[in-house]
């Protein structure tokens, strides 16, 4: 079972700061609302997901990994409102995991604007996607990885956050 | 009024984004759009036509959007025509740096079909009121060539 826990100040101003930016990337981008959760420690088997867009953060303070982790069907949902495409409308997989990027790309980028304003910079890298039923994300050594849980709708999705 | 026969060029690694730029562009009412995934194809698609506006993105692998605006700008046919950055990159510093390197006009993603509209109506005004290109060169005819 995952927990709350006491975050220091440079994890929680990147944790608002990328809540706030999924929220923004996906009404203006998916044209959904998206409502971020408190922040949970990573533990065990959690979150798990079938898709997930991951980026790197590296910055003179801190290296993390930025992680979008969607089930199938959220996956879907998501890609085939930023198509613009109806409820039924075959999705075509390549093009999903490369939306997927797109949106941990949007989401880390968006969030960099708000940072540097608070004296945080980073670089961002090119997108990676993993794609597998059920699959975790192994948080990397010596980090420590956040979840926020984003509620769309019925469904949602987990925005994780390595940071060492 | 957007104008359907501008030629617009996007430039973009993600097949997704350039379809919602794509997708967006048409609902301002330009489709005459082609497409390239990265600066490489971008320079080679500038070579085979002439294009009316560039949007291109930043990081893109093979070769970056700044490193593909400053190539394309050493073009004569191309040293004015308006370029817009489709980018994340919207730190100060960024943006700066990219004006001075030749980009026209800056959109920062996420955005909306307003604030792209809005963004190309200003550009292609500004385009409109300054001086024209010089077109391309023609290559020159060989010395001493027959006569009719």
């Amino acid at each position: 079972m995952s927990s709350q826990t006491t975050l220091n100040g440079t994890t929680a101003k990147l944790l608002a700061a990328f809540c706030k930016s999924a929220e923004q990337v996906y009404e203006t981008m998916v044209f959904t609302k998206v409502t971020c959760g408190l922040p949970l420690i990573k533990k065990e088997h959690f979150p798990c997901g079938a898709i997930s867009g991951t980026i790197g953060i590296t910055s003179s303070l801190f290296a993390g990994r930025l992680s979008l982790v969607f089930s199938q069907e959220t996956a879907e949902k998501s890609f085939r409102s930023m198509m613009m495409m109806g409820d039924t409308d075959p999705v075509n997989e390549s093009e999903m995991k490369d939306a997927v990027g797109e949106l941990a790309n949007m989401v880390a980028g968006g969030a960099k604007a708000d940072l540097q304003a608070q004296g945080i910079d980073y670089v961002i890298s090119l997108p990676t996607v993993v794609v597998g039923k059920d699959h975790c994300l192994e948080s990397p050594k010596g980090c420590e990885t956040m979840v926020i849980p984003a509620k769309i709708g019925d469904g949602e999705f987990f925005v994780e956050f390595a940071i060492s | 009024m957007a104008n359907t026969t501008t030629a617009i060029l996007v430039v973009d690694d993600s097949s997704t984004m350039r379809r919602i730029v794509i997708n967006t562009l048409a609902r301002c009412g330009y489709t005459n759009v082609t497409e390239a995934g990265n600066g490489v194809e971008g320079l080679a698609k500038c070579a085979e036509k002439q294009f009316d506006c560039i949007l291109t993105d930043w990081n893109m692998p093979e070769m970056d959007g700044l490193t593909f605006v400053i190539n394309v700008r050493q073009k004569p046919n191309y040293a004015t025509i308006p370029i817009m950055m489709v980018t994340t990159e919207g730190g100060k510093q960024d943006i700066v740096n990219a004006l001075t390197k030749g980009v026209s006009a800056y959109i920062i993603k996420p955005f909306t079909p307003d604030i792209m509209k809005a963004k190309m109506e200003a550009l292609m005004a500004k385009a409109a009121a300054a001086p024209a290109a010089p077109p391309a060169a023609a290559p020159a005819e060989a010395p001493g060539a027959p006569q009719a």
